[in-house]
């Protein structure tokens, strides 16, 4: 029976990236070597950065004899990794599935249902720890080396590590599901928890210099305060000194909470899963209408949907929320920002400006899962006597009303704090609003040629869905091929302002491409759906 | 009203609906009825516009659905067999759409909006979320959506599953109420009762090919709807 449930459980995943929906067709080739280029690139760039980081930190931990601090180190990343990475789709996966009733329904015991969906958790746990621990590993071997037993050691703890990983992604997807279980608004709670996750990543990413500093400076004092959390002491000393009592207690600590949590868990997940708001109902009374267009009711639904769901604001419009984070930080530091910006070539600060704004918008990714999101209420558009180029359009326009604006004060904000010219300014304000517009209409086009209908979740498409991977890796393509364009062929040739305005001009053909092909081939592709 | 003439749809080898045409006239209720499978859900789906066909023509009020289905879809509703709403709005907010697309001024919309949610006893629960209606609730709110614009054609597939027994007595009321005052029905049902005691015409349809059509008294004569159908079938 759990040999079954966790067949369903990777189907599950196996599907959400390489089966599309429409007409149960499998993916191509083609798409399969995309979406693994697309996996390669993300797993290089964060193994790259973690070998950088750790690389700094191997010799001189290695001098002070706190070798152990450097491997407590490499696991305390890896738990910060795996748990921003899974723990709302641990509450996703665990609490709020769609097949949750009836599964319950069947003569399933629920430790059988939380533990099937717990070892797919557990298994993107081991491939997020993987991108830490890997370089971790590496990096000393080149720089320090180890003895076998070392070796052994690290790859045992790398083993036990996930499961004290998921031993709090699933306490706190517990604690998340228990408490908007008994809200009306989930949206707002979700929301304000991940942006303070977002917050503290962004709070260690910018001052990382200075941390990595202060860490190797006061290495003993901090090695010392972190000795008392046991479980990471204990992962640094069984691997550093190849200790075999100090690796026994660490699988102490990791399997002994694991099966304590398992235990309660299966108790209460009945009860957390079949919970009911128990808020206020609320009872109507009888008001004037508003009345409105037909376009303007299908946005008014768009937006409806786009704020009843915190995991899609926060993952379709990262963007958006970094460009108004970044907008208030160069209010704030704009001295330093120009002294840095300073030592571009003349004309390319501008450049430098745009390539940020735009890389922003094209994190944005609004309108891609939009019509995979209609799931099972698609039948409603198709037989409302509205045409199909109207329903894109109402998906293109929540992308514009969300992004643009803030793309626009951004731009303007940056103008206001930057010495440009005149047509420096213009290009500052008009291309990331033209790349917010490409990637509105972009993210419609790549959802009706990858449409995701058959998912037992939201979150699935919002943060898996092929159209979406391929809208935003597409998007920032979009933005590198003028940059090496530039940086490599036309430098010599052409100022950086003209190329600014080619680019202007080509982004705005390339728009309009895909507004006609919304118009004709899009619509027709929408009704086949 | 509703002209379905030589319908033909493949799903890949398999003929869905094969060479069907059928009749519904201004002031009839038209029962469609047929096994699980039969083409019934992609009859009805045809003649809403969601779904393409491989050949033939589907009229509404003598436009085609082919090449007219923006008007075609003005002049009709459709219910669902599985009222699956827009579980992020309010019931009055997914009615309010629905007005909105369809045009329907501001003093008409709040009336009927009034009246229908009475009968149906759902106007307290109006602010409520789909999200949190039970299943018998969502078909009554995708009733009162279909009602609202005030079509000329209804087409409903299965409208009684999920209805409390007060709701189904209601709702047949409305449709005759409907017909009387020369609107047209096209539903789909199992239920060969509800279709005996209420319809004017019926269809039986099978494997795709309409095998009996016409007035109630027509097709069954002197036995039962349920005889006639079971006997059909075995055939």
């Amino acid at each position: 029976m759990f040999a079954a449930l966790l067949r369903v459980q990777l189907a599950s995943v196996r599907a959400s990236l390489f089966r599309s929906s429409k007409k149960e067709k499998r993916r191509g080739i083609g798409m399969k070597l995309l979406i693994a280029v697309l996996a390669v690139y993300v797993v290089g760039v964060f193994v790259l950065m973690f070998g950088a980081m750790f690389d700094a930190l191997a010799v001189p931990l290695h001098e002070t004899g706190l070798d152990w601090f450097y491997f407590a180190m490499g696991a305390l990343m890896a738990i910060a990794l795996c748990f921003i990475g899974s723990v709302f789709t641990a509450q996703q996966q665990l609490f709020n599935a769609r097949d949750n009733e009836l599964l319950l329904s069947m003569p399933v015991p629920p430790r059988y249902i939380l533990g099937s969906r717990m070892a797919v958790l557990l298994g993107l746990n081991y491939a997020l720890e993987l991108v830490v621990l890997v370089p971790v590993g590496v990096v000393w071997l080149m720089n320090v080396g180890s003895s076998a037993m070392g070796i052994v050691c690290f790859v045992l703890c790398a083993l036990l590590l996930p499961f004290l990983i998921l031993t709090l992604t699933c306490l706190f997807a517990w604690l998340l599901a228990a408490i908007t279980a008994r809200m009306r608004n989930k949206t707002i709670v979700t929301m304000v928890l991940y942006l303070i996750f977002l917050a503290a990543y962004f709070y260690i990413y910018m001052n990382f210099q200075t941390l990595l500093t202060e860490l190797i400076t006061n290495s003993s004092g901090i090695a010392g305060s972190m000795s008392y959390v046991y479980p990471i002491y204990a992962f640094g000393t069984a691997v550093a000194s190849a200790d075999a009592l100090q690796l026994a207690a660490f699988a102490a600590c990791c399997l002994v909470p694991f099966a304590l949590v398992c235990a309660i868990l299966s108790r209460g997940f009945l009860a957390v899963t079949t919970r009911r708001p128990s808020a206020k109902k609320a009872v109507y009374r009888e008001r004037e209408l508003k009345v409105g267009t037909a376009a303007g009711a299908m946005l008014r639904k768009e937006l409806s949907r786009f704020a009843s769901n915190g995991m899609y604001i926060l993952n379709a419009a990262l963007g958006t929320i970094l460009t108004l984070a970044a907008a208030v930080a160069l209010l704030i530091y704009r001295e330093t920002l120009i002294m840095v910006l300073a030592i571009l070539p003349e004309g390319w600060m501008a450049a430098f400006i745009v390539i940020a704004l735009c890389f922003l918008c094209a994190t944005d990714v609004i309108s891609a899962p939009s019509i995979s999101l209609e799931g099972r209420t698609l039948w409603l558009l198709k037989s409302l006597p509205v045409s199909a180029f109207t329903v894109l359009m109402s998906k293109v326009n929540l992308h514009l009303v969300v992004a643009l604006p803030v793309t626009l004060i951004a731009s303007v904000i940056c103008v206001a704090a930057l010495p440009f010219s005149a047509a420096e300014a213009a290009a500052v304000i008009l291309i990331p609003a033209l790349m917010t517009l490409f990637g509105a209409l972009f993210g419609v086009v790549m959802n009706l040629k990858l449409p995701k209908f058959d998912y037992i979740n939201e979150t699935a498409v919002v943060k898996n869905s092929a159209s979406v991977m391929v809208t935003m890796f597409a998007s920032w393509g979009v933005l590198a091929a003028p940059c090496i364009l530039y940086g490599f062929v036309l430098s010599d040739v052409l100022g950086v302002t003209v190329f600014l305005y080619i680019c202007a001009a080509a982004l705005a053909a390339a728009c309009a491409a895909l507004y006609f092909y919304l118009k004709h081939a899009g619509s027709r592709l929408f009704m086949e759906l | 009203m509703l002209r379905i003439e030589h319908l033909t749809k493949t799903y890949g080898n398999k003929r869905a609906v094969d060479d069907l045409t059928l009749h519904i006239r201004p002031g009839q209720i038209y029962g469609f009825i047929g096994h699980n499978g039969a083409g019934k859900t992609t009859t009805i789906k045809a003649c809403c516009g969601i779904m393409n066909f491989d050949s033939g023509e589907i009229y509404i009020g003598g436009r085609s659905i082919k090449s007219e289905p923006l008007e075609c879809k003005r002049s009709l509703a459709y219910i669902p067999d599985n009222p699956d709403l827009y579980d992020f709005l309010s019931g009055i907010k997914y009615l309010n759409f629905i007005c909105d697309v369809f045009a329907v001024p501001q003093a008409e919309r709040q009336e009927r909006i009034h009246r229908y949610a009475e009968i149906f006893e759902l106007t307290a629960d109006l602010a409520e979320p789909i999200s949190a209606y039970s299943h018998g609730m969502k078909q009554k709110l995708a009733i009162i959506s279909a009602l609202v614009h005030s079509p000329r054609l209804i087409i409903m597939d299965e409208p009684f599953v999920g209805l409390d027994p007060v709701a189904s007595h209601k709702l047949k009321g409305l449709m005759r109420e409907h017909c009387d005052n020369g609107g047209a029905i096209f539903f789909s049902t199992h239920v060969l009762e509800v279709a005996e005691k209420l319809c004017d015409m019926v269809a039986i349809i099978k494997s795709g090919k309409l095998i009996k059509s016409g007035t109630m008294d027509e097709v069954r004569g002197d036995d039962s709807l349920e005889e006639v159908f079971l006997e059909l079938e075995e055939e």
